[in-house]
């Protein structure tokens, strides 16, 4: 029967506490299955998820008399990490029924994310609630809308470009890769010389599949330190040329004041690779890569600037695709409700009908007794009275279930099935 | 006009309405409706091939009419193969347009007699080999024409926009060189055959027909396109070119060249 179960949430993040304070309430997953058990059956909580990673505590719960819980949660959270429950409320935020579901489907989604549509942050909802699930605090209230927002999330990465396009060096530059060779498995890479940015692409380079990377320095030594941190093969700083010719990506970071790569060269390289495309990253500043490289054909020569501009264009596509986001986020929180709305009406319904059964039977029952020698034609006139004024009277109810069915299912309830919720 | 033909065209047409929504609109949802319409064309243009094969009692390749509407099928078909393989969703907008167009053709077009003096088995085998290449010259085409397009972003670095719905390099430049060699395999052969059947019919085997003459000059470009590709790795800005331009012959010699009222009747 109905419950009176609603939802609620109490919870910090990123821009309502500082780490400081983040850290001190974060819950240890080892730990996480006391803090459910405690949670879960007190102070009229039936459910809860616990959602805790570096940028937010979260936790999301089926209580009732929401009020009541939403206190009851923050005293728990201080309690339960040895605070005192004024000290952390200011950084609390808490949220109940429709704007829990618009809070969740926004986290699972990544809006509320402090890089907006990071991947991550799914993982680690998914993650949380599957431990609710086996530890059977997750009940029929968040098993319902745990799994919608995992569809909403869904929906936001498909529907939207928000979490296809990098906001960092690295990342460009292997989306970059990607668009030029499609899959990096089996494609090699050259880092000539190398700083801190080209071993970090170059680390995202073969975690995208690359399987062979080369290093190069114009001294030996570096170029062996160097290719022991990435995991490449160092080669001689004076077979530069040879190198080139069969590496597809080549990443140029020297310290170098002038052009290592030139013109020339490339075009030379190009017609023995037999035109195939090869991707230059130059991310050394003065620019080591003469720019007329990129005019040569099926070269295609990105510095620094370009990259940064990549990503520039990506953080203003992420701003317009998070708004997209927000409304794909809006119509899937009143789908939702609306869904909730019509389950409890049709249980309503159901619960209505079985009731006005109940009593045409009864009283039957007891008319039939007052006069028994009818004859079967006089008791289905009689039993047929009884049905079309029991449908006559419950009519308007239903009609106003289906036109109006969060209040009225609420009052008639209330009216009808009051019985029913004690057995 | 049979009525699956009808359906066919709309469905068509409905599609390209969708995939034109979808190109502005970015919506999984419209490519899916837009691919679904496509599909359902599909079924009911291989209907109507299917009873016209069974009351003519002959496949529907004897008259331009027919020609155009079983090359609007196999476009379709080769869409829905390559996309089994590549994925590239962009290919369906670019495809429908083409189809359409070809059916409406086929509408419109008064059914012509053909000779039975020329009908055979070597005309099926024929004309079923250059609809191939043809349709396969079509995804090279097509292929070229994004291969140019994702370049070009690529060299301008203007990310986002067309480029973030095109596939990469390699895969079109894969589609391009596998539909190039089956359109090449195809074109060979069919003009092989073509040589037999006119021998068989009028007694020669070349006769300098404009058709003829149009389809060498298309072979022509193809294989020297095949072949630089194939010694020299011959790719990007200038080869998509020639490719465009040996598209435009393969439109003539299949719609074009007809004008020239030679032998061929289409």
């Amino acid at each position: 029967m109905l419950s009176d179960l609603r939802l609620i949430l109490v919870g910090t993040n990123h821009r309502t506490a500082p780490v400081e304070i983040r850290e001190r309430i974060a819950f240890d997953a080892e730990k996480m299955h006391h803090a459910l058990r405690d949670i879960v059956g007190n102070g009229g909580v039936a459910e809860a998820v616990i959602l805790s990673t570096c940028n937010r505590v979260e936790i999301v719960a089926a209580a009732e008399g929401q009020q009541n819980a939403i206190e009851n949660l923050k005293d728990f959270v201080a309690r339960y990490h040895g605070l005192p429950a004024i000290s952390l409320e200011p950084y609390l935020y808490h949220y109940s029924s429709r704007e829990v579901v618009r809070h969740v489907f926004r986290v699972a989604s990544s809006l509320d994310s402090m890089v907006v549509g990071e991947t991550q942050i799914l993982g680690q909802v998914k993650e949380a609630f599957a431990r609710a699930c086996a530890l059977g605090t997750a009940g029929p209230i968040l098993r319902d809308l745990f799994p919608r927002a995992f569809r909403v999330a869904k929906r936001v990465r498909t529907e939207t470009q928000i979490a296809t396009s990098s906001v960092s060096i690295s990342t460009v530059a292997v989306e970059l890769a990607q668009k030029i060779f499609d899959k990096l498995d089996g494609k090699s890479a050259l880092l000539v010389g190398a700083g801190k940015m080209a071993r970090q692409t170059s680390r995202q380079l073969s975690k995208s599949g690359a399987s062979r990377i080369w290093v190069t320095s114009r001294t030996p030594e570096r170029a062996m330190e160097l290719a022991s941190q990435v995991g490449g093969t160092p080669l001689p700083y004076q077979n530069l040329a040879e190198a080139l010719v069969v590496s597809d990506i080549v990443i140029v970071s020297t310290s170098a004041p002038h052009f290592v790569i030139e013109q020339a060269d490339m075009v030379r390289v190009v017609r023995q690779r037999k035109n195939q495309p090869i991707f230059v990253i130059d991310i050394s500043v003065p620019r080591n890569v003469d720019p007329n490289v990129n005019q040569v054909d099926n070269v295609f020569l990105y510095d620094i600037d370009d990259l940064k501009t990549v990503i520039e264009g990506n953080r203003k596509g992420r701003a317009g695709e998070a708004e997209l986001a927000e409304a794909i986020v809006q119509s899937e929180v009143e789908a939702f409700l609306r869904e909730l709305s019509v389950r409890e009406s049709s249980s309503v319904i159901i619960g209505l009908k079985e009731t006005i059964r109940q009593i045409c039977e009864e009283e039957m029952a007891r008319a039939l007794q007052k006069i028994p020698d009818l004859t079967p034609d006089s008791r289905e006139a009689l039993q047929n009275l009884s049905q079309r004024i029991a449908n006559k009277i419950s009519h308007p109810f239903l009609n106003q279930l289906r036109t109006n069915p969060e209040e009225t299912s609420e009052l008639l309830s209330q009216i009808f099935l009051n019985d029913s919720d004690e057995d | 006009m049979h009525l699956s033909f009808l359906l066919a065209i709309s469905l068509y047409l409905v599609g390209l309405a969708l995939s034109l929504l979808n190109l502005s609109a970015r919506r999984e949802t419209l490519f899916r409706s837009a691919f679904a319409a496509l599909a359902m064309g599909f079924v009911f243009h291989t209907l109507f091939l299917t009873l016209l094969t069974i009351n003519g009692r002959h496949l529907p390749i004897y008259t331009s009419k027919e020609a155009f509407s079983l090359f609007a099928w196999l476009v379709t078909l080769s869409f829905f193969i390559s996309y089994l393989k590549f994925r590239i969703q962009l290919l369906g907008i670019l495809v429908l347009p083409l189809v359409s167009a070809f059916m409406l053709f086929a509408g419109a077009l008064e059914h012509q007699p053909f000779p039975p003096l020329w009908k055979g088995y070597w005309v099926y085998v024929h004309t079923s080999l250059v609809l191939t290449a043809y349709v396969a010259f079509f995804l090279t085409f097509l292929s070229s024409i994004l291969y140019l397009f994702q370049e070009r972003a690529l060299k301008e670095k203007r990310m986002g926009g067309v480029s973030e719905r095109l596939p990469s390099l390699q895969k079109l430049d894969h589609l391009l060189l596998t539909s190039l060699i089956v359109g090449m395999v195809t074109m060979t052969l069919g003009m092989l055959t073509g040589a037999i059947w006119a021998e068989r019919v009028w007694g020669r085997y070349w006769g300098w027909d404009p058709k003829e003459i149009a389809a060498l000059v298309t072979w022509l470009i193809y294989l020297f396109l095949i072949h630089y590709r194939l010694t020299a790795g011959w790719r990007g800005k200038r080869a998509a070119i020639l490719n465009v331009i040996g598209f435009v012959s393969v439109l003539f010699t299949f719609v074009g060249a007809s004008y020239f009222r030679g032998m061929h009747a289409f």
